[in-house]
């Protein structure tokens, strides 16, 4: 074989390899959007929807899971398959490809996605209001928005209780400036305090039940006793994906609401349902950090519109609040992030499901 | 007269050198080049792999932001690296004296290897404090076990039969160190350092993932929570670069120290 027709063929190997590798990354970077994968798949009369928590199986988690063991999903023709998450800024990028139907995570991840040409949409509402917090050790004396001035404050950067606690102190007359932010991983925070590294941590109120040594030796402070009143984790999927699959999507809604209800009117029961299909968590934990986080979920607005009915001027105003932080570059249309044509259409369809009874009130 | 050869074999080289680096730069360059037009037709989705052109525009855009952290993460990856290497010297030096110290020494730092660093966050954050410290101290960790693992290859490598001539010799102990022991472990103490080396950036990132106020680390999380892919690849781009400079910067010094000598690698290609 001549010299040259070896170079040829190097040449030609060479590019078959170059577009064989580009292909290959266009191809694993594409998702499946369109594909059967991301459609819900019908398996004989029931249809299999897929759905990914924002985060590990924890009390966000409680409703979907008692309304799968109480066959709420199954009434409705849906078999579910949910799966673990790492926060919701995955999730929108997971229902965007088309990787699964449905996502749970903070409804600021759904508007930073909008305002970024991502078109997911919130179809339902799980937790109304923030149930973010910052707690401060209780022989502190830090038990005031004003005596965090010149404080440290530990938490995840970007996340919803760092937008939320810097809105809070925003309401309160308080430059964020005015408190040192140190980011730390979820579970270093507590530590952090309890040692005296930092002065105050950010967390959501269900957290505090699975610290014994913490939960009732802290003060707390409210994002929402601070007049931040921003909705939390929602349900969202794709926009196109939802208007071609609308009767499902109601279908799925109405499911997950009676979940919500279910755990709202029987919290005890919905921990015990959820720990029998979840390892590594107790009933007693789930109940109790449900019990802390309720008061956000099964709110006085939601006893006038039925419970995940999305608040439009919360919306607008967390939005606001996004803007205002930098945590979005571009103003979008709040409005456009969310819908409660499912939800009315369930209540129509079911009034039943609108109504409940809180015994925590 | 006599230059036109030497110009011509000059000019060959550079030939064949620029030649030898066409395939992977036309690579490369075609790789980029379908990503970002694929990326810009939509056949890629931007907020999962952003085309090339529009983390350019990223790294242009957050420039000085990405000076900023680079700066603090290669510091923090600096001072890492020459805390773990140091103690993973002594710590080999101490297993291969002391069998003692081989029993308390070598498991725990295998134990500590094998523990993923994040789920330590917070006994760090507890005893090095949420600056610097904890991220210079993960950074060490990781750092610290493939000095400690090949030095002490090198040392246990070492001919016996030098070491007992240098004793018969009366040389001393600090002498038979100098001497024998480390010139002889050096190619492997090198390679050590030159794993090291790689994955101090790693260290770096996962320790500004456990608490930080600034860095790279910190700039990847605050960019994925606002689904700023571009800006997450940027970020990525800029902590690759930083890791590589660094590798190349260590096996530059292991280089100059080994002069004319293998090392271990190099010693184990050749065999």
């Amino acid at each position: 074989m001549s010299a040259t027709r070896m170079k040829r063929h190097q040449l030609l190997a060479m590019v078959g390899f170059t577009l064989t590798a580009a292909l290959a990354v266009v191809g694993c970077s594409s998702g499946s959007k369109g594909s059967s994968d991301s459609s819900a798949s019908s398996d004989g009369e029931l249809v299999t929807v897929t759905l990914r928590h924002s985060w590990v199986p924890d009390q966000i988690t409680l409703p979907f899971a008692a309304a799968k063991v109480e066959g709420f999903y199954e009434e409705e023709g849906i078999r579910l398959i949910d799966q673990a998450g790492n926060g919701g800024a995955v999730g929108v990028q997971l229902v965007a490809a088309g990787e699964v139907n449905f996502a749970t995570g903070e409804a600021s991840h759904v508007i930073s996605a909008r305002s970024r040409g991502i078109n997911v949409i919130s179809v339902m509402q799980e937790y109304e209001n923030q149930p973010g917090a910052v707690i401060t050790m209780e022989d502190s004396g830090l038990d005031t928005w004003e005596s965090l001035i010149g404080k440290s404050v530990g938490g995840t950067a970007a996340s919803s209780g760092h937008v939320g606690f810097e809105a809070a102190l925003e309401l309160q007359g308080i430059s964020k400036d005015a408190v040192t932010f140190v980011n730390m991983s979820p579970g270093a925070q507590f530590a952090a305090m309890s040692s005296g590294e930092i002065d105050a941590a950010l967390t959501f109120l269900g957290n505090l039940a699975g610290i014994p040594e913490l939960n009732g030796h802290v003060n707390i402070m409210t994002f929402a006793d601070a007049g931040y009143l921003a909705p939390s984790t929602c349900l969202f999927a794709d926009e196109k994906w939802v208007s071609e699959n609308e009767d499902l999507v109601k279908r799925f809604v109405r499911a997950s609401i009676k979940g919500i209800k279910f755990t709202v009117e029987n919290p005890r029961q919905a921990a015990e349902d959820m720990a029998s299909i979840t390892g590594g968590v107790t009933a007693d934990n789930l109940e109790a950090t449900w019990l802390l986080d309720q008061q956000f979920i099964a709110t006085d607005f939601t006893a006038t519109n039925g419970l995940g009915y999305h608040p439009a001027d919360q919306w607008t105003f967390l939005k606001d609040a996004l803007l205002s932080n930098g945590e979005i570059e571009e103003d979008t249309d709040a409005s456009k992030a969310w819908t409660n044509k499912y939800i009315d259409q369930v209540f129509e369809e079911s009034p039943d499901v609108k109504t409940y009874t809180d015994p925590t009130k | 007269m006599a230059e036109h050869p030497k110009k011509s074999r000059t000019l060959t080289r550079i030939g064949q050198a620029v030649l030898s680096a066409l395939p992977a730069t036309l690579f490369y360059v075609g790789l980029l080049v379908v990503w970002d037009i694929a990326s810009r037709a939509g056949k890629v989705e931007r907020y999962i792999l952003p085309g090339p052109s529009m983390i350019g525009r990223s790294i242009k855009k957050n420039w000085d932001l990405l000076l900023h952290n680079s700066w603090v993460t290669g510091r923090a990856l600096v001072l890492g690296f020459l805390l773990g290497s140091l103690i993973g010297f002594v710590c080999a030096l101490g297993i291969y004296y002391s069998k003692i110290l081989r029993k308390i020494l070598y498991p725990a730092a295998v134990f500590l290897q094998t523990v993923p660093k994040v789920a330590l966050a917070p006994v760090f954050i507890i005893w090095f404090g949420t600056g610097q410290k904890s991220i210079i101290a993960i950074t060490a960790l990781i750092c610290l076990f493939p000095v400690l693992v090949n030095t002490l290859v090198g040392f246990e490598g070492v001919d016996q039969n030098l070491l007992e001539m240098m004793h018969s010799v009366s040389a001393s102990s600090p002498q038979r160190f100098y001497y024998i022991l480390v010139p002889y472990a050096l190619p492997s103490i090198v390679a050590g350092l030159e794993v090291g080396s790689s994955l101090a950036a790693v260290g770096a990132i996962v320790g500004e993932f456990i608490a930080a106020r600034e860095g790279l680390g910190f700039e990847i999380q605050m960019a994925s929570s606002r689904i700023a892919t571009e800006e997450v690849f940027a970020v990525l781009l800029a902590v690759s670069i930083l890791g590589m400079a660094f590798y190349y910067f260590v096996r530059l010094i292991g280089r100059l120290l080994l002069g004319n000598r293998q090392t271990a690698e190099g010693a184990q290609a050749s065999a």
